[in-house]
């Protein structure tokens, strides 16, 4: 199955683009989508350890399923004000 | 302007906001405004850009506003957040409490802009006079990250 994965803040310059689809088994988790993510460079796999992950509008745990089409965002640590 | 929408791309107006959080069982109001500065750490910024993921951020802004309410007695919390390109003196953030006395409201106020700062998904990336950028270091929202 497809999701999309979104990425906010310095983990756009990291992944080399604002949103990316990965074909991932049909049960995989995030941990899963993480895993592939870190094969990328090892910058990003640096800055994933720091990251929250949401699906939707829910921080959820890196053992959280995925459905096809989930929308999984990349949080990088926040600063906001 | 609406001032329900927590994250805003348009200029942020704390008479909009103050207009609409009125209470006449409050006597006090405290408000804080955030604004561009154009340094940081002894570098001169020309502007910065704000980004979001708008909706889970207007989410945790609602979210802190009710727990803020609750834990300070307050009768009213409201904080909205700018979004895209700001130069320097525009307001990023401005965030209002409203409470019979003084001393709730300022306490409210503040402890409203520091979770905003440190627990809500919002990126600041400085642009410096030198013509590079970078993001602001942040706080994690991964449990147990001490970063």
């Amino acid at each position: 199955m497809d999701v999309l994965v979104q990425a906010f803040g310095p983990a756009r310059d990291h992944l080399g683009a604002e949103k990316v689809v990965l074909t991932v088994p049909n049960d995989a988790c995030v941990a899963d989508v993480v895993g592939l993510l870190e094969l990328r460079s090892n910058e990003l796999a640096e800055l994933l350890t720091h990251c929250a992950i949401a699906v939707g509008d829910e921080i959820v745990p890196r053992s959280h399923g995925l459905r096809a089409d989930d929308e999984v965002a990349l949080l990088p640590p926040v600063a906001g004000g | 302007m609406t001032t329900d929408a927590r994250i805003q791309d348009a200029a942020l107006s704390l008479d909009a906001l103050i207009a609409d959080t009125e209470r006449p069982d409050c006597g006090a109001l405290a408000v804080f405004v955030g604004v561009v500065r154009d340094h940081n750490d002894g570098r001169g910024v020309t502007h910065l850009i704000y980004t979001a993921h708008e909706p889970l951020a207007d989410k945790m802004i609602r979210e802190i506003e009710d727990k803020t309410r609750s834990a300070f007695g307050v009768e009213v919390c409201r904080v909205m957040h700018r979004v895209g390109h700001l130069d320097i003196g525009e307001a990023a953030i401005i965030a209002v409490a409203r409470a019979p006395h003084r001393a709730e409201a300022f306490d409210a106020v503040r402890a409203l802009v520091e979770d905003v700062k440190h627990r809500v998904p919002i990126w600041k990336e400085e642009f410096f006079t030198d013509g590079t950028s970078a993001f602001v270091p942040g706080c994690s929202l991964v449990d147990g990250d001490p970063t």
